[in-house]
């Protein structure tokens, strides 16, 4: 058998465990789905070398992570698909040809540029959609034994994301309302 | 509970499988446990990539797509297939599964030993020798894996044991048309050693059928019972260093026993000697108490010669006990003796022979003398 034809038989789960929804903020349609392994990788990667940085504060790590994590799952904005690997940023070079950016830092500046609530609400509904997604792969596949011992594991993992998500919140949170205490202080000044 | 059935899937079927579905798309998985060639070559393919390593993990334990084997070859190429299709979340419900079957096998290797020890892997081994020898494939893989090397291993030297115990049973044969009382001291111990073995398998499996593995000691006690080469060796090097083991120990308490008995007894005797003793002097002094006559009266005078020469031939008597002489015989013979180690003694922990000069050495050092 061939490499290709082995890899269209192992085609029917690569559409299981994906999916889309499309979320509006503030009149604006975003269409986000879930990332593939290589995506994650990417995101992981684009992390290192924050990872290893002393000066980035937790909650810098955390929009980071949110805005490449997001810059990978939106593909489509009011309709308009980016799902092409290239998008043009409308200026052109000398020679007339547009010049092009790579779709994730294209997507990466301009969530910058958004509000903290506006990407924690649309990374909220991407968590949403993995949950959605992890529920969708345990009840469309069947194994032939469930075993205790991967019902335990499952669980396990799944307490480990959670616990990740919380500790993101909570870093959040408290970058919030210390924000507010110093909003509070500068108006009762002024 | 049939505790067996791993092993025997990983000897008979050569792994452990486990079937993932999609019924819409009536797609199926096969999923086998990995070897540990397989896991060396998934941390190589890539060692720092925890994403891609998962991938390729689930790579090397996909056995079939759809009834269509998956051949090693192509194990890069989909882990890298995985990796830009899948989503995590089907990648990690996989590996799941992967690693159940990863410790499902390595539970199922500890029965290996209890598992060919019955009646079962025997036949299964038969079946597989005599695919061999007809020319079909013994066993449905490339190579044999972790488990079956282990166990074909065993069962060639329970052939070899078998082969050797024709030739023994030969041998004996023939020595006891010579030495017919040799050869059945031979077949005792021979006898004996192999109902050691029996009882030793025995309880191997009786425990592995009741999934009990935690009894390493008392396996090691029943191993213990079989008085091997480097045990009869060990024995006597904790002799010779004065170690003392059970059985010293139990000897030594005897002997403390049987010498303080043989004490006593010799003090009672001494007791009864004094006391004879006493009685003897008591009627020697009566004797001479009734042949003193100065005490009845009579008169001094002088005694004549003959009378002189009868007191010197008095008879003098030498005192014996044969009782005492035979216990004092015996504690110092068998009882209070001490132990020597011949020709050898113990140096670093071995047993070495006293080098002692050659008869040849001896004879050169010797002086010639003229009579």
């Amino acid at each position: 058998m061939k490499l290709s034809q082995l890899k269209g038989l192992f085609d029917p789960l690569v559409q299981v465990g994906h999916t889309s929804k499309v979320v509006k903020v503030e009149g604006i349609e975003i269409k986000i789905k879930t990332l593939t392994s290589k995506e994650e990788a990417d995101v992981q990667k684009a992390l290192s070398s924050l990872r290893e940085d002393e000066n980035v504060s937790t909650i810098e790590y955390v929009d980071l992570f949110r805005r490449e994590t997001l810059s990978r799952s939106i593909i489509a904005l009011n309709g308009v698909s980016l799902e092409e690997p290239l998008i043009e940023t409308g200026e052109t070079l000398e020679n007339g040809v547009p010049v092009k950016v790579k779709r994730e830092e294209a997507l990466s500046e301009i969530l910058g540029g958004l509000s903290r609530v506006v990407v924690t609400h649309l990374f909220q509904e991407l968590a949403l959609l993995s949950e959605a997604a992890e529920k969708k792969v345990s009840s469309n596949l069947e194994s032939s034994e469930k075993k205790i011992e991967e019902e335990r594991k499952s669980l396990e993992e799944r307490l480990d994301t959670l616990n990740k998500t919380a500790d993101m919140d909570a870093a959040a949170e408290s970058h919030a309302n210390m924000r507010n205490v110093y909003s509070n202080a500068i108006s009762e000044i002024g | 509970m049939d505790y067996y059935r791993g092993i025997r899937a990983l000897i008979s079927e050569g792994g452990l499988f486990r079937r993932v579905s999609l019924k819409r798309d009536n797609f199926v998985i096969t999923l086998k446990n990995p070897l540990l060639s397989d896991l060396n070559w998934v941390f190589d393919f890539s060692p720092f990539d925890l994403t891609l390593r998962e991938c390729a993990f689930v790579a090397v334990c996909c056995f079939s797509v759809n009834g269509y084997r998956v051949k090693k070859k192509h194990n890069a190429d989909i882990a890298n297939y995985f990796h830009e299709k899948y989503s995590p979340i089907v990648i990690r419900y996989l590996s799941r599964i992967c690693s159940t079957l990863l410790d499902e096998s390595r539970e199922a290797h500890r029965y290996l030993e209890a598992f060919s020890y019955e009646y079962e892997s025997r036949s299964i081994w038969r079946a597989w020798k005599a695919n061999a020898q007809l020319g079909f494939k013994a066993f449905d893989g490339d190579v044999l894996n972790d488990t079956q090397a282990s166990w074909v291993a065993i069962n060639q030297m329970e052939d070899e044991k078998s082969k050797n115990r024709v030739l023994w049973e030969q041998a004996l044969l023939v020595t006891s048309s010579m030495n017919p009382k040799g050869a059945q001291e031979v077949r005792k111990n021979w006898d004996k050693n192999d109902e050691l073995d029996e009882q030793y398998r025995a309880r191997v499996c009786e425990l592995a059928r009741q999934g009990i593995f935690d009894t390493e000691g008392e396996r090691e006690s029943l191993r213990r019972k079989k008085d091997s080469y480097d045990d009869l060796k060990e024995e006597m090097r904790r002799w010779m260093a004065g170690e003392e083991d059970d059985h010293d120990r139990a000897v030594r308490e005897y002997k403390e026993f049987m010498y303080k008995q043989i004490e006593d007894e010799n003090n009672r005797l001494n007791e009864m000697h004094e006391q004879a003793e006493s009685y003897r002097k008591g009627i020697h002094d009566l004797h001479e108490i009734r042949n003193n006559q100065s005490l009845t009266s009579t008169p001094v005078r002088a005694f004549t010669d003959e009378e002189i020469n009868s007191l010197s031939s008095v008879k003098v008597y030498k005192e014996t006990n044969e009782h005492q002489e035979r216990y004092e015989h015996v504690k110092e013979r068998y009882i209070m003796a001490k132990e020597t180690s011949g020709n050898l003694r113990v140096e670093e922990g071995h047993i070495v022979p006293v080098s002692e000069p050659s008869l040849m050495d001896q004879i050169s050092k010797r002086v010639p003398k003229i009579p």
